[in-house]
């Protein structure tokens, strides 16, 4: 057995505030409402992976913390006091948000970016730089990405224009299972 | 016994197919010559694709309507709704968009079977020792409504990652990864309402996916298997509350892994064995100088061959309160 120890434990209150903070900045209020009734957990490493938990495996995990490996679903990671909403992360709050780009093409799930052609359509506006949720066709999950452009400049702006950067290195799109995953 | 027209010797086949020796000898003394042949021969085919639909991203209906749209062709596996045969794919199946949103799980067809077995129920506490890569806890947890609580025990780190790399692509919320020692069990301090051991085995029934395994494994390494298993069975019945339900099983056809294993346990607990209602053979009664507790023939041995599918033993045992 690998003898390093795995520390899984409760976020601090500040931890706690940094993801709260940051879902709804970019997710307002239907972000949130996504963690309702889950609890957060840090699972400490090079990077701080969150995950959130149900009550009831909560009360299992306190019991059991120190051989934790894994428990719930991991929802992002906490680096330099930021959080970065990643995979799993983002299929929770598409439940609940209308931040939502969908696209045509796959090459985002290879870690490529998304170009302003590739889009089918959005169901909110967003601005530059924000956070939103992206679908393929058929309402499948394909990740999150951050906008290089608001909705308003996506209507007149030249089919070859990134819209989202896309990224092999984060687990942000759902290739990384391919990729990274196992 | 007349034999059939199209019987081959199997000793010839066993040479031919590069067993070792004791291979084949032993498959001919569980199952008989032609039996054997059929088995050899089977072995050196290729298996359709299978997968699970995971009703946790999406409904059955649905997924099936997306998989059709990109015209991959499937049949339904008899006994497990969720389970489909895939006939043709003009696109790899490991990778389409809804592989990677969790839609589907690629799962051998008996693999499907102990999970359906253990019959977990959301309110309950399950045990799934020797978890990775997680195609029959991801069930478990379908099976769950992604409710109740699934403990999933796996020693090895790197095992651990893919366990929860599988989990996290299929939607599983109900479940705590320990990287853990199921022999330790006991000292977690916590009592299962149900119980799924798929032990680590010599894996003789899954030799149509890794011909290595003709050469691979000797007769001693087989008795190495058979003792941690014993152990491991052991502890998973310790930490079993008294009523709950077990399930034992291993891709391994060698009576040592199996009849033994359950055999040796029960001269320590007290266990009723249920009868499965699936489709399979008995479970051995004896095999060269072993004799097996008569309730043996209530488990089912799942023959490659005949199923289509992995070989597998499977029983289903019941702590007596």
């Amino acid at each position: 057995m690998n003898s390093k120890t795995v520390n899984f434990r409760k976020t601090t209150k500040m931890e706690e505030e940094i993801v709260r903070r940051e879902i709804e900045e970019q997710f307002g209020k239907e972000g949130l409402d996504s963690l309702q009734n889950r609890l957060l957990w840090i699972k400490d490493g090079k990077i701080k992976e969150v995950c959130a938990l149900r009550p009831n495996i909560e009360k299992i995990a306190e019991t059991i913390s120190h051989n934790l490996y894994f428990a719930g679903i991991p929802i992002g990671s906490i680096k330099k006091d930021k959080f970065n909403l990643e995979i799993e992360g983002s299929a929770l709050i598409s439940l609940k948000s209308k931040k939502i780009i969908h696209i045509k093409t796959d090459q985002f799930l290879y870690g490529k970016s998304i170009f302003t052609d590739n889009v089918l359509r959005f169901d909110e506006v967003f601005k530059k730089g924000e956070l939103i949720i992206i679908k393929g066709r058929n309402n499948v999950h394909y990740g999150v990405g951050e906008t290089r452009i608001s909705s308003e400049e996506l209507q007149n702006a030249p089919s070859n224009t990134v819209m989202i950067e896309g990224s092999i290195n984060t687990p942000k799109d759902r290739g990384w299972y391919l990729r990274r995953g196992n | 016994m007349q034999k059939e027209d199209n019987y081959v010797n199997p000793y010839k086949l066993g040479e031919e197919y590069n067993y070792e020796d004791y291979m084949t000898k032993r498959f001919v003394e569980m199952m008989g010559e032609e039996e054997t042949s059929n088995l050899l021969q089977f072995n050196e085919t290729e298996l359709n694709k299978t997968i699970r639909l995971n009703s946790i991203r999406s409904s059955f209906e649905h997924t099936a309507e997306l998989l059709e749209r990109k015209r991959i062709q499937f049949e339904d596996i008899v006994g497990v709704p969720e389970g489909k045969e895939i006939i043709s794919s003009p696109v790899p199946i490991g990778a389409t968009p809804e592989y990677l949103a969790g839609y589907y799980m690629l799962q051998g067809k008996n693999s499907m079977l102990p999970s359906r077995i253990l019959d977990p129920k959301a309110d309950e506490l399950i045990g799934d020792f020797a978890a990775a890569p997680g195609g029959k806890t991801s069930h478990l947890a379908q099976l769950m409504n992604n409710e109740g609580t699934i403990i999933a025990l796996e020693i090895s780190s790197n095992r651990c990652r893919s366990l929860k790399s599988n989990l996290a692509r299929m939607g599983v919320e109900n479940t705590i990864i320990l990287q853990y020692d199921t022999k330790k069990i006991n000292e977690l301090d916590l009592m299962f309402d149900k119980i799924l051991l798929d032990a680590p085995c010599s894996g003789s029934g899954i030799i149509i996916s890794d011909h290595s395994r003709k050469q691979s494994k000797t007769l001693s390494d087989i008795l190495n298997y058979q003792k941690y298993q014993t152990e491991l069975l052991t502890e998973s019945l310790r930490v079993l509350k008294p009523g709950g339900e077990l399930v034992y099983c291993t891709c391994s056809l060698e009576p040592e892994e199996n009849e033994l294993v359950i055999t040796q346990v029960l001269e320590n607990f007290d266990c009723k064995i249920e009868e499965l209602k699936i489709q399979g053979k008995a479970g051995l009664e004896k095999f060269q100088q072993y004799n097996f507790h008569p309730d043996l023939t209530k488990a089912k041995r799942i023959y490659p061959h005949t199923s289509k599918g992995e070989g597998f033993f499977i029983i289903k045992m019941v702590k007596e309160q």
